[in-house]
């Protein structure tokens, strides 16, 4: 799919030159902190300001005209994005390869990755695409870390040859909130400039604060686990069609116990890998359905490797709030 | 009683000023005192060169007279005050009262000079911004509606800047959410700016929306609608009790009660009651203490269904999932 779907590279950095690329290639207009996307590619705007030396802050706000893979190239400057995903709906954010779908309604609406890991992004088209992110330059999140045991738990993380920052998780409560009643006001106010200053400031504090109390045991794995449970949920993604392999198979395929597997699993996804596994698979059945080459929802079911269409059926609701027939007669 | 006074002005030279007229030590960007006078706290935080904050949290010991002495007229001075007794705001031999039942907010011009007489025992919590006019007037002019008023409300023959007002719900909020923060944490100074920020947006939204007007003299029935609000929010567990049942305590018609309600408030009293007591059951939530129910219980909602449902359209976020995230 990929394939043909323009693909747009960019950098970010932590002063406002990075948008000039977007502009380049995307067309659009600069003013002051605010970038204004053409008509082309999507309808919206973009806010970008410095709120520290150390650390900038950017909102996007847009409705997707048409797919666009971003991708964000690495560079070599040493600084953390933190993504914050409100979304109306999925959008892939794709990291070395590996598809994770934040968004509104999905667990993984909070990322922090190395600006040296590169990724991309495909939205959904026509559907409001609202993302705040943080860069955070490393040397300043480390003056928060004095202590001897943080010390120890990152150290690592801040030594590039060892351990990169990556983190995929949800957001936490209190930043949600920040976020929904930032994402009430316009980007054109003219007190848009405060609103978006505090809420990055506050935003900070509680990164700040979850990374002090329960990120440590989280970034205190070596990237060559982390890569391998990465590798394993590949492998879950390519075979949906099929009933769930079970945690012993996967933690083989990954080379770890399966305690190991699953606390790991958990750390990264936020879920467990059958609950994901699941929901992917839900989220593939409602495609299926929207798709219009099934005439029954037992085929859907059947396609998706469940023996039952009435437990199928039920699933289906939990997740969705809908039946998968009444879908099916939408389309 | 005590007479103390702070000449600022130039430079911002607060903590210079602060520390030796009440007799504090300077602790970094803090001013810590326990003396005969007064013990608590003092935060002074420079933004950039035009825009400062200062955080006063003090309880007196003995009755003061304060007078503010800047003699410079470059700067607007924004004070929101969170007090639960009332003091004195004197200027020019006009004595107005401060606190919960009255003004909280109070926008000061730098020429102006003003003395507050507090009493003996009193907490004061303030939260000041100081403004270059300049920078004010430059975000003024962005906005349409006020623009053409800029030229001459900046312009210091024809004017000099004093206003009094009561502070948005929103901002009130703000600074109670932010008085939980301990100032021994590393991260005061991120949320104190994040607060600052987030006031000086909503003020200006409040100019934009202009729906919170006050004339300068405060009557009878201003203050009962005021005082009628505060009891409001004692019994915000409770069941709203109705409009009319409100007027009546308050002496007014009911569509008087509501028009001048909504006026004070920029909310109408239903819609005051329940947002309230939204954010008491964000904060009983916050304490850990209790599941989704107990709170829906406690407050009196009809139900759980219905407490997520208003928790999500005001917060965006589901109240259990709320909770499990914190």
């Amino acid at each position: 799919m990929s394939e043909l779907i323009p693909e747009f590279k960019h950098i970010y950095s932590l002063t406002p030159e990075w948008r000039q690329d977007f502009i380049n290639y995307l067309g659009g207009t600069i003013v002051d902190e605010k970038m204004y996307f053409s008509e082309k590619w999507s309808r919206g705007s973009s806010f970008f300001l410095e709120i520290l030396p150390d650390v900038s802050v950017i909102i996007i706000d847009t409705i997707v005209n048409r797919p666009i893979l971003l991708t964000r190239m690495a560079s070599d400057d040493d600084f953390w994005i933190v993504y914050y995903d409100l979304s109306d709906s999925f959008s892939k954010h794709i990291v070395e390869d590996v598809n994770h779908k934040i968004g509104y309604k999905s667990k993984l609406n909070f990322g922090i990755v190395d600006n040296k890991i590169g990724s991309s992004y495909l939205a959904t088209v026509g559907e409001r695409f609202y993302s705040l992110r943080l860069l955070i330059r490393k040397s300043y999140i480390k003056t928060f870390f004095t202590d001897a045991e943080f010390e120890k738990d990152f150290k690592d993380v801040f030594d590039d040859k060892k351990k990169k920052m990556f983190f995929y998780g949800h957001i936490d409560s209190r930043s949600k909130v920040i976020l929904h009643s930032l994402k009430q006001n316009k980007i054109d106010d003219p007190n848009y400039e405060f609103i978006l200053k505090g809420a990055a400031f506050t935003l900070l504090g509680y990164l700040i604060e979850r990374l002090n109390s329960k990120m440590p045991s989280m970034v205190a794995h070596l990237e060559k686990d982390i890569e391998a449970v990465m590798l394993s949920q590949q492998h879950l993604l390519s075979n949906l069609l099929v009933p769930f392999p079970g945690i012993e198979l996967l933690a083989n395929n990954a080379n770890m116990s399966s305690t190991k597997y699953r606390t790991l699993y958990n750390t990264i996804f936020g879920v467990s890998p059958a609950l994901y596994f699941k929901n992917e698979k839900l989220l593939l059945a409602k495609e299926l359905l929207e798709s219009g080459d099934f005439k029954f929802v037992s085929d859907v079911a059947y396609e998706l490797g469940y023996n039952k269409t009435a437990y199928f059926s039920s699933i289906y609701k939990d997740y969705f709030g809908v039946l998968p027939n009444t879908v099916l007669k939408e389309f | 009683m005590r007479t103390i006074t702070y000449s600022y002005g130039a430079e911002f030279n607060l903590l210079e000023v602060l520390a030796p007229a009440m007799g504090g030590s300077i602790e970094g960007n803090f001013i810590k005192g326990n003396n005969e006078l007064y013990e608590g706290t003092h935060f002074v935080m420079p933004f950039d060169n035009r825009v400062s904050a200062l955080l006063v949290d003090a309880t007196y010991k003995e009755s003061a007279l304060l007078e503010y002495r800047t003699g410079v007229d470059y700067f607007v001075g924004m004070y929101f005050h969170v007090i639960k007794e009332d003091i004195n705001f004197i200027q020019k031999d006009e004595s107005t009262l401060v606190g919960r039942q009255d003004y909280n907010l109070l926008i000061v011009d730098s020429l102006l000079d003003f003395d507050y007489v507090v009493d003996n025992g009193v907490n004061t919590y303030v939260v000041c911004i100081f403004i270059y006019k300049s920078a004010l007037k430059e975000y003024m002019d962005k906005i349409p509606i006020l623009k053409s008023l800029s030229k001459d409300v900046f312009n210091a023959k024809k004017n000099t800047i004093i206003s009094m007002d009561r502070m948005s719900m929103d901002s009130s909020i703000l600074i109670n959410d932010f008085r939980k923060i301990p100032y021994d944490s590393p991260l005061f100074e991120l949320y104190f700016k994040g607060l600052i920020y987030k006031l000086i947006g909503n003020y200006l939204e409040q100019l934009l929306t202009k729906k919170i007007i006050i004339s300068k003299v405060m009557n009878d029935d201003v203050k009962s609608i005021i005082a009628s609000k505060t009891k409001l929010l004692e019994s915000v567990d409770g069941i709203f009790p109705g409009v009319d049942f409100l007027a009546k305590q308050a002496c007014m018609s009911p569509s008087k009660y509501k028009k001048l309600f909504t006026k004070i408030s920029g909310l109408s009293p239903g819609t005051f009651f329940y947002s309230n007591k939204l954010v008491l059951a964000k904060e009983l939530l916050e304490t850990g203490k209790y599941t989704v129910s107990e709170v829906s219980d406690k407050l009196n909602y009809a139900n759980i269904s219905y407490l997520a449902k208003r928790f999500n359209s005001k917060y965006g976020i589901f109240p259990k999932e709320y909770q499990s995230l914190l």
